[in-house]
């Protein structure tokens, strides 16, 4: 997105933030009691796409570390010519190959492999004034490091408190027990530790993305993407003051792209390759439902590659709308794909997280 | 359904699956009528969701006694779940199923059934 729609994005902006003290005014509501277990769904951050941002539709340096779900739905840029959609599957939180609790809680390597999805997205840019097709999958996984920060994990006994426990009450053989009073008990149990993890939205992370894909000028042939690897991590200062564990993170991505073509080649007979390493830095500091945000990657000069085509370095924010809906916004420098300096480039997209469609 | 067995009778709560499940079983002195005086023998609870088995090993007098089986389900990884009730052995009670069957995240379920104990 270049520099010419800045206006209009910040006009989004703005109205998005005015919708604040909305919020600020539901939280300040006496606590409802839960009826609908669907409250306790942890939504500490945007769902997220990894096809898209690790093969380029997203411009934003950092590959994010979020909460899984069984199926992530996106849309970006709605209105603009860098339309994209995307979509994720998880297939341990879904019916297709479900995992088991007890395996999922057998350890680190456990919990990867249940949070493990796979994506797709597909989108259109114009790139050196040639429209471009993109098509990218990947692969996806990611778990906290501590079990106790697992929302899943949260029937167990942890450092929110003491296992929740349903109680039936007495039930004599033959009668026909009314459980909603026992469940809505549970459930409360269950919201206020999910509630307690929730809070904590900087969870120190693990994640491990590996994607490829294709990209094809209008008219044009269809060249691979190469493939790309990559790394995140996210530490939340645990063990340290106060301000810093509960309000601040540091987002961490390492990424490895191999024979990935040139951009400004595209358009000519020969399509030059090349390779190349990416490390990207973000801090965060804000609420699990608005925080402000610097990153810095280190994208080189010269020739750029469609990884490349980052924020070297940028300032926002990630608001969160409603449950599962979040909306980000970037400002800041990227390479030009002439690869002749930077330009002034911003980010605004919206993310939607369907809770489960199986 | 009846289960014969000799005390001490050992209870086993089995479960599979991505869902939560929290179980408990009743032991109650088996008579034609209940009322609200009436308590329960012993209450065993099974509320290690992530354990794929708990036992608990209880004495009990000869007699006729009835159990009630009892369970919540409520999804969590997945919606996926299966579990059994074991009394000295023998399957009593078993259930399978997903109880994701909306496309809310975390659907729930209750089941309950009775059985009779013959305690020699």
């Amino acid at each position: 997105m270049r520099a010419t729609r800045i206006p209009a994005i910040l006009a989004l902006a703005v109205s998005a933030s005015l919708l604040t003290p909305a919020f600020a005014e539901e939280s300040s509501t006496p606590k409802k009691t839960i009826t609908d277990i669907n409250e306790l769904l942890t939504d500490s951050a945007a769902g997220h796409v990894s096809a898209a941002s690790l093969l380029g539709i997203s411009p934003s340096s950092v590959t994010a570390v979020e909460n899984t779900r069984g199926f992530v739905a996106a849309v970006k840029g709605l209105g603009t010519p860098g339309n994209s959609v995307g979509f994720s599957v998880t297939p341990g939180r879904t019916s297709i190959v479900p995992m088991s609790l007890s395996t999922y809680d057998k350890g680190f390597l456990y919990r990867l492999l249940g949070n493990t999805g796979f994506s797709y997205a597909q989108g259109t840019a114009k790139i050196s004034g040639t429209d471009m097709e993109r098509r990218a999958v990947a692969v996806e996984a990611n778990a906290t490091f501590f079990p106790d920060d697992d929302p899943i994990l949260v029937v167990k006994q942890n450092k929110a408190g003491p296992a929740c426990q349903w109680d039936p009450g007495l039930v004599p053989p033959g009668s026909s027990p009314d459980f909603s009073e026992a469940n809505k008990k549970y459930l409360d149990c269950i919201d206020g530790k999910v509630k307690k993890i929730e809070k904590k939205w900087n969870i120190s992370r693990f994640s491990l993305s590996y994607g490829t894909g294709d990209i094809k000028p209008e008219g044009g042939t269809s060249n691979r993407l190469g493939s790309t690897v990559a790394m995140g991590i996210v530490y939340g200062f645990d063990g340290f003051m106060d301000a810093l564990s509960n309000g601040a993170a540091a987002a961490f991505t390492l990424r490895r792209t191999t024979n990935e073509p040139i951009l400004v080649s595209l358009t000519t007979a020969s399509v030059e390759r090349k390779s190349s390493n990416l490390a990207a830095l973000r801090i965060s500091g804000g609420s699990s439902t608005f925080r402000g945000l610097a990153e810095v990657s280190n994208a080189s000069a010269g020739e750029v590659a469609v990884s490349q085509r980052i924020f070297r370095y940028a300032a926002g924010f990630d608001y969160r709308i409603s449950e599962g809906m979040w909306m980000g916004f970037r400002i800041g420098k990227q390479r030009k794909t002439s690869g002749g300096g930077e330009e002034v480039a911003s980010l605004l997209d919206f993310s939607f997280s369907p809770k489960s469609l199986q | 359904m009846t289960i014969s067995a000799s005390s001490p009778v050992t209870f086993a709560f089995n479960r599979n699956g991505g869902a939560d499940i929290q179980a408990e079983v009743q032991v109650w002195i088996k008579k034609d009528v209940f009322n609200s005086n009436d308590r329960p023998v012993v209450r065993l609870p099974f509320h290690e969701a992530t354990q794929p088995t708990e036992s608990k090993q209880i004495n009990l007098s000869s007699g006729t006694y009835v159990c009630v089986a009892l369970c919540l389900v409520r999804e969590a990884l997945n919606g996926v779940f299966d579990f059994r009730f074991d009394v000295a052995g023998t399957p009593a009670y078993a259930k399978n199923g997903d109880v994701n069957t909306t496309p809310n995240p975390n659907d729930l379920q209750n089941f309950k059934s009775d059985f009779d104990l013959n305690i020699a």
